[in-house]
């Protein structure tokens, strides 16, 4: 099973990720990548899903032709899904669900939150919509993999 | 789907909104009214934002860039399709969530009018409705979106309350 | 025609002024007449300076014929004001600005028309109140654009 940590310091709160059997080979280019560092941001429209818009891929580019990409709607996913938005390249958006959205777009999914740090992934997201809208404080979040976090 | 009847509807819509303000935009700009769950929180910047990016995406860009490649390139009719799917659904999923309804609809039908067509002159007979259409819901955002901050937060006045209560039932805030 | 020329008038302000062709892209101008009288909602633009904004004006009679990339441009930043410029074009629908006032953007577009200098102040005027409405009450604003007669 592929791994990894997603981490907010500023926070001081972690969550265990893992694959959610989908796209592994997107997964896999993702974790080719890690440690990755990236401003955490919020889903303004689609609903409670945190969200961050530049997620630099510099070690492994992302290769694998969108046809060849399994996808899904966040109003499908169950909550604790993580996803890619247009990975190309360098480049890619990632959400993650924490709470209930209605959002029919679809999206790439790659893993999923640990059940055991659900509450955590919630807490984390009302926190980082407090950051949106109210005190603008930034959160950085880092993506670890599992083998480099031991 | 016979496309000179969709061609001929995107151009009465497309006629009457240079003269009028769309209904998509009174409706989302001006009325704060969304579909039901868009709008994280009940925010209306989010649909103001994204949908007027993501609209602009949709057709200004998107569409004028396939109407310009094919007079510049000379794409053909399978070329021109392989452009729309590549490029345009993403920015339609999201004009269509922030309420650019009407948009988002005539968007659909002419995808999937231009599957099913051959003749490339007719697939840009009717692309071009659909980038005039576009283009003046561009314009009418341009024009609608509260520039001045303080009109996001200004107190209605009575008629425009009035107006707004009469298509309360409409919005899920 | 020996001088050409096109009005823009403001239906809702009961003003118009005089356009006529610049050193380069006569067929640019030539085009746009030949597809006259047409009409459009008319706003201002909000980040790269004052300029009038026509974003959807319908050339009905005879179909974009050039390309944007091809022809003879100039930098917004450096002409004058009451120049007209084309960008995205294409088809069947013309988009274009008219310099205002500053504009700060450094791109080059394909430049081919001027109001004329006796009605600079009038456009100058009407372009002012238009920013105002869109900042304000949000009036709405019309343009039409027809042939001069010589």
């Amino acid at each position: 099973m592929l791994h990894f940590t997603m981490r907010w310091p500023d926070l001081n709160l972690s969550v265990d990720c893992e694959s959610c059997g989908e796209n592994e080979a997107a997964l896999r280019i993702f974790l080719g990548n890690m440690p990755i560092k990236t401003v955490q941001g919020h889903e303004m429209v689609g609903g409670w899903m945190l969200r961050n818009r530049s997620v630099v891929m510099n070690k492994r580019f992302f290769d694998i032709p969108a046809a060849k990409l399994t996808q899904e709607t966040m109003k499908d996913a169950p909550v604790g899904r993580i996803s890619l938005l247009f990975p190309q390249g360098n480049m890619t958006e990632m959400l993650v669900k924490y709470d209930a959205c209605d959002d029919f777009r679809s999206y790439v999914p790659v893993a999923k939150v640990a059940d055991r740090d659900l509450e955590t992934l919630k807490k984390v997201g009302k926190l980082q919509w407090q950051s949106a809208t109210q005190s603008k404080r930034a959160i950085v979040v880092e993506f670890i993999a599992e083998s480099e976090d031991n | 789907m016979d496309w000179k009847e969709l061609k001929k509807e995107i151009e009465t819509i497309a006629a009457d909104s240079v003269e009028n303000c769309p209904e998509d935009i009174l409706r989302v700009f001006e009325y704060e009214i969304a579909p039901e769950g868009c709008g994280t929180g009940g925010l209306m910047l989010g649909p103001w934002f994204d949908g007027a990016t993501a609209s602009r995406y949709l057709i200004p860009y998107y569409m004028y860039n396939i109407v310009k490649l094919t007079k510049d390139l000379d794409l053909s009719v399978s070329q021109i399709r392989q452009h729309m799917h590549l490029t345009m659904p993403k920015a339609l999923g999201t004009a269509e969530r922030s309420g650019m309804l009407v948009l988002a609809d005539l968007t659909r039908r002419t995808m999937a009018c231009v599957d099913e067509m051959e003749n490339r002159d007719e697939v840009l007979e009717l692309l071009n409705a659909l980038y005039l259409y576009g283009s003046s819901i561009n314009a009418w955002q341009n024009y609608r979106v509260k520039w001045g901050l303080n009109q996001a937060f200004v107190i209605p006045t009575g008629r425009e309350l009035v107006e707004m209560a009469k298509r309360a039932d409409e919005s899920y805030i | 025609m020996s001088n050409p020329a096109f009005y823009m008038r403001w239906p809702e302000l009961n003003t118009q002024v005089r356009c006529v062709p610049i050193h380069h892209n006569r067929e640019l101008f030539d085009w746009f007449m030949e597809n006259l009288p047409t009409k459009c909602v008319q706003t201002v633009t909000v980040c790269a300076g004052l300029q009038l904004y026509m974003q959807n004006i319908k050339m009905e009679k005879v179909e974009c014929n050039w390309i944007q990339e091809n022809q003879p441009q100039e930098l917004m930043s450096e002409y004058p004001v009451g120049r007209c410029m084309f960008f995205m074009t294409a088809g069947h629908v013309a988009n274009f600005t008219i310099k205002a006032g500053y504009a700060t953007e450094p791109m080059p577009y394909p430049t081919w028309a001027d109001v004329a200098a006796e009605d600079l102040e009038t456009f100058v005027n009407v372009a002012n109140e238009i920013w105002e409405s869109i900042l304000q009450d949000k009036k709405t604003f019309h343009v039409e654009f027809f042939a001069a007669e010589d």
